[in-house]
């Protein structure tokens, strides 16, 4: 089955589950395909673990939900070594982070501590428990999900530590008509009744196509054009590092193969240009009046 | 528009402007130059006060001061002098009000017909390097203004690049356009007449000799004659009025010329040199050759004194080949015309001279004798060769012999023909250049003005007209070397040309130079200045032929196609890259009917916007916007891509008329 139609049949059943967000949903696919991890920024009940739950479904993925909370210690997310009396030696069991979706539900309440051995692992694509190495399944992503900022209780993720995941979107209220449709649940559908549109297999075969989608000098020079701004021009108090360069072209490239095409263009840049540009530029704050990704974006001509 | 930095484009506009501008000063009169620099200062002070622009009415003062001066210098210097300082006032008015692209734009093209007009009058080599220097230059301020932050030495290799890029196009011009003779005639300027003229008084060649300006040059196909043979006759003068020498035979007076020509019994036959002679444009028509002559390669008349004149003033670089008999003897059938023209002398004058000769007359019946009495008078008596010798009044003749016995060779020619005259025996002054300096290197004579000459021949009976040279008696050194070695030492020589490097050619180093950049100049003259019909049909003949001369010209031929090539190449690759020329006419015309475009926003981020203005211009546009992608994102064929150009000038044709529709309705 060719790549496009795969990808809109996931598409079109993660819509039926989170209904009105067919953007977001795109967005989100566009990451994984990509192979970045996720932050999701919301208020509570706004369809976070639904969408991240519908996901790994459709593609047919293993699936574990780590609820962050202050007390929640790295070894209750990697897993504990045990001594085993019975054969004396030490037995590693593993946490529920080993799984090949890992949503970290409400990242910003855990301390610090246990923050970076979330992020170690999806940097490293490994754990070490007592010198002992224990590689994670692949693929492997993180869905994080995090409460806005002026919510009580919470530890602010550092930049270094949002550098980490490629994109972070927002879901939003949705729209009356899409509330409308939830309430009645004229689909029918939940979440853990989702059957997987595809194999493994196939989910990293696209991964690979993803890769060779065709890129000109053009569309490269608009993109250094708009990494350059972000660095020369003092509005921005932060840059776009070379791995958000990497990641704007490889989620691009996500994005024009979900829009059936397989050359990037312009649009597909300025499409996943937000999600992935704007908590690298500073900006803390979802929401607020100006958003620092469309302003670099109104600096650079794209022809 | 871009608005030019005027300051940094002076920096390169001011020396290239200096550069012609000195050229039409030397040439014509220092007040273009004088102008240039007052017209220079007032910007400069512009500039530097941070003013505006001049007001209309000082621009217009300042055409009315100029067409002033210009006609006045029409009046008293001629009309060319007049067009030349109309345009080298131009560009000094237009550096006035030097603000925009425009204006510079103006000042170059100015600026090329000046550089075009200092070629005209200096063809030797060093002229073409700074001019062509100039000409960088000014191209180099016209690239300042595109490209600002340019540092000057790339902007120069840039200008130097470009420059080379025009050559081959030069080169086809070259080699392909005719030549066509000028359908006018080219004014020349006053002080352009070089060389002999028509007329000889006794101080004409002694101010000759003080130019060292080139006459011409000869190249000998096998051994050269000896210096003291090398007697290149111009012009013979046979009427004396008492002051002057004239031509009766020049080639106006066609009957006589005819007459005279059918008395003469002469025949092609002997020893002769083969050479070519390359003359320097002297604007006068007469011709350089040695004794009996036969000029080949151009249109040329030989008169009855076996003096040669082209059908035209020669203006430009001449090449042509001469053969010369040099012991072919010359009889005439002497009759009455003959004596009169030959034996005239002015009624009255020079009693002094006309007794002596009358007492030579019966002292020696031959000839032969008395001419070598005469000349022994010259060797022997304490007679003086100088460049300056003293003024004479009335009766020169007699003054020269018998008082101040100073005198250069035109003083010694005239007095020795006066004598013979006087005494019966037929004579003539013959004007023209003795000797010429061996140049080793390329092998050939350069003959300078102060090589000017005069001597005499004389009709002898049995043997026909006989050369005689009476400066040979007073000075031998001018026959057998060069003048500079005659000249005594407190005379100096070129003396009113102190940097002159002949002067100090026993100086081993500096000679050397000189002959190797005089042999340069020869080889350009030759080959560029002299390129003309001739060597061009040759041209069609050598493609039959092989030498290393053709080679050399399919050669840059081969460069003219690879050059031409690249530029064909880089042509379709700019086409190629510039679809966003046909983009921002679409954008202009969608601003026209009120799509707003906010900065960085993409052709298809406008679709909404369309949507709402009209169905048909969202479907243009859609076209467009899959057009602009196909182009900028997809890696097509050059092929392709030029199609794809091609349709979306179509399409944004289409998106007027769509536009225009939406509007009526």
């Amino acid at each position: 089955m060719q790549a496009v139609q795969l990808c809109q049949q996931a598409l079109n059943q993660i819509d039926k589950v989170v209904i009105g967000k067919e953007r977001q949903v795109k967005l989100a696919l566009c990451c994984l395909l990509a192979k970045g991890h996720l932050l999701i920024e919301d208020l509570p009940g706004m369809g976070k673990t639904t969408l991240s739950h519908a996901l790994a479904n459709s593609l047919g993925l293993s699936y574990r939900r780590i609820q962050f909370t202050s007390d929640l210690l790295p070894a209750d997310v990697i897993g504990v070594s045990i001594f085993n009396q019975n054969q004396h030696q030490f037995e590693f069991h593993p946490g529920p982070i080993f799984s090949q979706v890992v949503l970290a539900d409400e990242i910003n309440r855990a301390s610090p501590k246990t923050q970076s051995a979330l992020l170690e692992a999806m940097e490293e694509k490994q754990i070490s428990v007592d010198g002992q190495s224990h590689s994670l399944p692949a693929p492997f992503f993180v869905i994080a999900t995090q409460n806005p900022f002026h919510q009580s209780g919470t530890f602010p993720l550092p930049e270094s530590q949002l550098d980490r995941f490629l994109m972070r979107i927002e879901l939003g209220f949705p729209s009356k008509d899409a509330e409308r449709t939830m309430l009645l649940n004229e689909g029918n559908e939940v979440v853990a009744d989702l059957k997987p549109v595809m194999s493994i297999e196939e989910f990293t075969s696209l991964q690979t196509q993803v890769q060779s989608v065709a890129v000109t000098d053009k569309l490269i020079n608009y993109l250094l054009n708009l990494v350059h701004e972000s660095r020369n021009n003092a509005a921005f108090d932060m840059a776009l590092s070379p791995r958000a360069s990497k990641g704007i072209l490889s989620a691009a490239r996500a994005w024009a193969m979900l829009s059936g095409r397989d050359y990037v263009t312009a649009d597909d840049i300025k499409a996943v240009f937000p999600a992935i540009a704007e908590h690298r530029l500073g900006n803390g704050k979802m929401n607020t009046s100006v958003s620092l990704s469309e302003q670099l974006m109104s600096q650079v001509e794209p022809i | 528009m871009i608005t030019p930095n005027v300051s940094q484009c002076l920096r390169w506009l001011v020396p290239a402007q200096l550069i012609v501008q000195m050229y039409q000063a030397i040439e014509h009169t220092w007040i273009i130059l004088a102008f240039y620099l007052v017209c220079l200062c007032l910007k400069w002070n512009q500039l530097q006060s941070g003013q505006k622009a001049f007001k209309r009415l000082y621009r217009i003062l300042g055409l009315v001061i100029a067409l002033v001066i210009v006609a006045g210098l029409g009046q008293s210097y001629g009309y060319l002098t007049a067009v030349i300082s109309l345009l080298a006032f131009t560009q000094s008015l237009k550096l006035l009000e030097f603000e925009s692209y425009r204006d510079l734009f103006g000042i170059t093209c100015v600026q090329l017909f000046l550089i075009a007009a200092g070629l005209l009058l200096h063809v030797e080599l060093i002229h073409a390097v700074v001019l062509t220097i100039s000409l960088l230059l000014s191209v180099i301020a016209l690239l300042q203004v595109q490209l600002v932050k340019l540092k000057a030495k790339k902007l120069s290799i840039y200008a130097s690049k470009l420059m080379l890029l025009s050559l081959p196009l030069a080169l086809l011009l070259f080699f392909a356009m005719p030549r066509l003779p000028p359908l006018w005639q080219m004014p020349k300027s006053q002080n352009a007449q070089t060389g002999l003229s028509e007329t000889m008084k006794f101080g004409d060649i002694a101010n000759l000799s003080r130019s060292n300006k080139l006459a011409f040059r000869a190249t000998f196909d096998n051994l050269p004659p000896e210096q003291k043979d090398l007697y290149w006759r111009v012009l013979v003068h046979d009427i004396y009025d008492g002051t002057e020498w004239r031509s009766s035979l020049t080639l106006k007076k066609k009957p006589l010329s005819a007459y005279l020509m059918s008395r003469l019994s002469w025949q092609e036959q002997g020893a002769y040199w083969d050479y070519a002679i390359l003359a320097e444009p002297s604007y006068q028509p007469w011709m350089f050759a040695l004794d009996i002559a036969k000029v080949s390669g151009i249109k040329a008349k030989m008169a009855a004194d076996f003096t040669w004149y082209a059908d035209k003033p020669i203006n430009q670089a001449l090449e042509y080949r001469v053969r010369s008999y040099y012991e072919a003897p010359v009889q005439q059938r002497p009759d009455n015309w003959f004596y009169q023209i030959n034996l005239q002398l002015p009624e009255q004058g020079n009693e002094k001279t006309r007794q002596w000769a009358q007492q030579l007359k019966t002292q020696f019946t031959e000839p032969e004798l008395l001419i070598e009495h005469v000349l022994e008078q010259f060797a022997e008596q304490a007679y003086y060769y100088t460049l300056s010798p003293p003024r004479l009044l009335d009766d020169q003749i007699d003054e020269f012999l018998f008082k101040t016995k100073q005198g250069f060779c035109a003083h010694y020619a005239s007095s020795f023909v006066f004598v013979m005259r006087a005494a019966g025996i037929p004579a003539r002054v013959v004007a023209g250049y003795q000797g010429g300096e061996w140049n080793p290197k390329g092998e050939y004579f350069s003959v300078y003005q102060y090589d000017a000459h005069a001597w005499a021949e004389v009709y002898l009976p049995e043997q026909g007209w006989v050369r005689f040279d009476p400066t040979a008696y007073v000075a031998p050194e001018r026959i057998e070397q060069d003048l500079s070695s005659a000249l005594g030492d407190e005379e100096e020589f070129l003396a009113n040309n102190r940097f002159a490097l002949v002067k100090y050619k026993d100086n081993w180093l500096v000679n050397e130079v000189r002959l190797g950049f005089a042999n340069i100049n020869y080889q350009w003259s030759k080959w560029i200045v002299n390129y003309n019909q001739n060597s061009r049909s040759d041209f069609w003949k050598d493609l039959l032929r092989f030498d290393w001369w053709k080679l050399l010209k399919w050669l840059s031929l081969a460069i003219f196609v690879f050059f031409s090539y690249l530029i064909y190449r880089g042509l379709k690759h700019s086409q190629r890259a510039d679809i966003n020329k046909p983009y921002q006419q679409a954008l202009s015309i969608l601003a026209a009917s009120g799509v707003k475009r906010e900065p960085g926003m993409t052709a298809r981020e406008l679709l909404p916007q369309l949507k709402a203005l009209s169905d048909e211009s969202h479907t243009v546009w859609l076209k467009i916007c899959q057009l602009i992608d196909r182009h900028e994102y997809q890696t097509e064929s050059s092929k392709i891509q030029r199609k794809i150009y091609s349709h979306m000038t179509k399409q944004v044709q289409e998106l007027r008329e769509a536009c225009k529709n939406g509007r009526k309705d």
